[in-house]
């Protein structure tokens, strides 16, 4: 009993101890995603009779029903997605480096395009289109306003501003549809017509950003000026 | 014997409590530190990562502005381009002092933006009294430019590493060919305002819509207007539904809807049943079509739908999808704040997307009178450094109004500008670049 209990201990010890500080943002891969990290996926799961053909290193929605099913008969979260606990029952492990595609980082036409990316990643991956490009626009928006820093990474990094700079997720490779989104803010489109906030009124106690005027309203994200 | 027994049990049973409650403290401790320690370590990662892309984007900005200063052609721009330099030269030292390199390696790319900030401060001085910038002070900023271009490069490239996970601190990637030291003390306070796809798009408020006309519409008319339009632009609708109203500032119905197979949303205005603007959900990863099809189609389906007569100014394609800018014109003269953009899908030439908003917000008759300048003597105004290929009369944005100007197509080497001449006054009123970006055409 009592070995049985020191055992455990030990095991979370060394665990919080061992791990807990290196659990920096894993990598995911979803749809849109490219590259080496997909292509290792998508030959395990060609090799355990989950997908037909050949692993073509984009991950599209075949790739993803097939994850489906292999997360079902596994016993994982059905999400369509390969983090880390997939990749670990597929028996994969995905670097951190070299998961971006070809195709994405020649589309990337500047280091604000790429940074603005990967906060449309971060922020609104898996709402509508129209929200992730809502999302840098609003961030373009903020760049032009006087009442905030004058350049994209000066608000992004603004201290408090974005969740997802303070929970680490920002670090996360962008998506294919995250980078054209940003390029379309760039290019000038703005479906919030000049808005300088959003929030999901189902995830935020802010009561100072209800207070503020609804102009549009983009799947889970409320947009305001 | 019982007793003598359970007492070295209870013993035990006692010592294996505490043991446990001291490693699940001691565990709780360890994970409450690691997760402090994990929080700052993000904190100190998005520091770093601020000061690495404001150095780029700063760096971006500074690199063109010496460009532009070089093909200047007036004392006024030039002592606006020169105050552009100081600030962001100095918005770059800043930055690269945070990052982690330490002194010795970033002391190198710190002193010569400290360099650049100050001898473009002592040019402003020169200026405002009257002075000139001399041929001696023309061959230094050819060299800064230079310069600057190939650190604006090396940046870029350690960023694109950085962000792809390798270790990039490293000392040589700074080092660069300096002047003498020099010391700067003014802070940087107020950056210019970003222009990203072309001239005279962005950074105005548009919150009058004057170009908006006809009568209010019924939701029901909205969504007949738009299941008519999008029928025009990208093909049969098969599906078409409400998605709620908005203030974007002008009142809109929103709608979501799949045209020639593309799934779409689209904003239409309730004054006049207008569509505001339209963009595609999915990426389109085939390309049939040449980019100058597409143009053409665009220009084709812009005059049917009664815009009338536009000039292609700018265009990127990204995958399968072209965003052209198309401008609107009065008889031969260019409206640039009067601009509609499509994405036209480079698969079948379908319009996907449209961007309305600075054409319902600035499209009215303007009054345009005869310029007080003569096309000669606009290009006179031009810089030597330029050679002119060609002069075009249109109306540009001011920060407060419009003026009349003649854009100018120069070029300097291998380098392509428009340099904008006031048509009344000769006021160099602005200068862009424009790159070939081998993806399209921009002007920055």
């Amino acid at each position: 009993m009592m070995r049985r209990v020191l055992a455990g201990t030990l095991c979370v010890a060394l665990f919080m101890g061992l791990f807990g500080a290196n659990a920096v943002a894993a990598v995911v891969l979803s749809i849109g995603s490219r590259g080496e990290n997909v292509t290792k996926v998508q030959k395990r799961l060609i090799q355990y009779d989950y997908l037909d053909g050949t692993a073509d290193g984009i991950y599209g929605e075949e790739t993803a029903a097939a994850v489906r099913l292999f997360q079902r008969r596994n016993g994982l979260s059905v999400d369509g997605k390969v983090g880390p606990a997939t990749a670990a029952a597929l028996g994969v492990s995905l670097s951190a480096s070299g998961s971006t595609s070809a195709s994405s980082t020649a589309a990337i036409v500047s280091s604000d395009h790429r940074l603005l990316s990967k906060l449309v990643y971060a922020e609104a991956r898996g709402e509508p289109y129209k929200g992730m490009v809502a999302v840098a626009a609003v961030v373009l928006n903020r760049v032009r306003s006087s009442s905030f820093p004058n350049t994209i990474s000066g608000v992004i990094y603004q201290k408090g501003a974005f969740s997802c700079v303070s929970n680490g997720s920002i670090n996360n490779t962008p998506n294919n549809q995250s980078i054209r989104a940003a390029l379309d803010a760039l290019n000038g489109w703005d479906p919030t017509g000049g808005c300088l906030y959003y929030y999901n009124p189902r995830l935020t106690d802010d009561t100072w950003i209800r207070t503020r005027t609804v102009q549009t309203v983009i799947g889970n994200h409320y947009f305001a000026r | 014997m019982e007793r003598i027994q359970s007492r070295p049990d209870a013993r035990m049973r006692f010592a294996a409590a505490a043991l446990a409650v001291l490693l699940v403290a001691m565990a709780a401790a360890a994970g409450a530190r690691d997760l402090a320690l994990q929080r700052t370590r993000l904190q100190i990662s998005a520091v770093y990562q601020k000061a690495f892309y404001e150095s780029c984007e700063l760096m971006n900005g500074l690199q063109l502005s010496l460009r532009k200063l070089l093909v200047s052609g007036s004392g006024a721009q030039e002592q606006a381009l020169l105050g552009d330099i100081s600030q962001q030269a100095q918005g770059i030292e800043s930055n690269l002092a945070m990052l982690p390199l330490g002194q010795e390696t970033v002391s190198g790319a710190v002193k010569f933006v400290n360099q650049v900030s100050d001898y473009a401060r002592t040019l402003t001085n020169r200026l405002a009294a009257g002075g000139a910038i001399a041929s001696d002070d023309w061959a230094q900023l050819n060299a800064l430019a230079d310069t600057m271009s190939e650190l604006t490069v090396r940046m870029n490239d350690l960023l694109a590493r950085y962000v792809n996970g390798e270790m990039v601190f490293t000392a040589e990637d700074f080092e660069v060919e300096g002047m003498d030291a020099g010391t700067s003390t003014q802070p940087a306070v107020d950056y210019p305002a970003l222009l990203y796809d072309g001239p005279f798009s962005e950074g105005r408020e548009t919150e009058v819509f004057a170009g908006l006309t006809g009568e209010s519409v019924t939701r029901d008319e909205a969504q007949e207007r738009l299941r008519a339009f999008a029928r025009r632009a990208a093909g049969e609708v098969t599906a078409l539904r409400y998605a709620g109203e908005s203030a974007i500032p002008v009142e809109c119905w929103e709608f979501s809807l799949t045209a020639g197979g593309y799934e779409l949303s689209a904003s239409v205005t309730k004054q006049g049943g207008h569509v505001l603007y339209m963009l595609p959900e999915n990426d389109v990863t085939q390309s049939l079509l040449s980019r100058d099809e597409c143009i053409d189609k665009g220009l084709a389906f812009l005059a049917a739908e009664g815009f009338g007569r536009m000039h292609v100014s700018y265009y990127r394609s990204y995958d399968g999808i072209l965003t052209v800018n198309y401008a609107a014109m009065q008889e031969d003269v260019v409206l640039y704040p009067d601009l509609v953009k499509l994405q036209i899908s480079l698969r079948d030439g379908a319009v996907i997307g449209i961007e309305a908003s600075h054409y319902y917000a600035n499209h009215i008759a303007r009054e345009i009178a005869p310029p007080a300048l003569s096309v000669s003597d606009a290009v006179g105004r031009v810089s030597d450094q330029l050679s002119v290929n060609g002069v075009k009369l249109c109306v540009i944005p001011l920060d407060v109004g419009e003026a009349l100007c003649y854009e100018c197509s120069a070029s300097r080497g291998e380098e392509n500008y428009l340099i904008y001449i006031d048509a009344n006054t000769g006021m160099e009123r602005e200068i862009m670049q424009v790159v070939n970006s081998g993806d399209g055409i921009i002007a920055q």
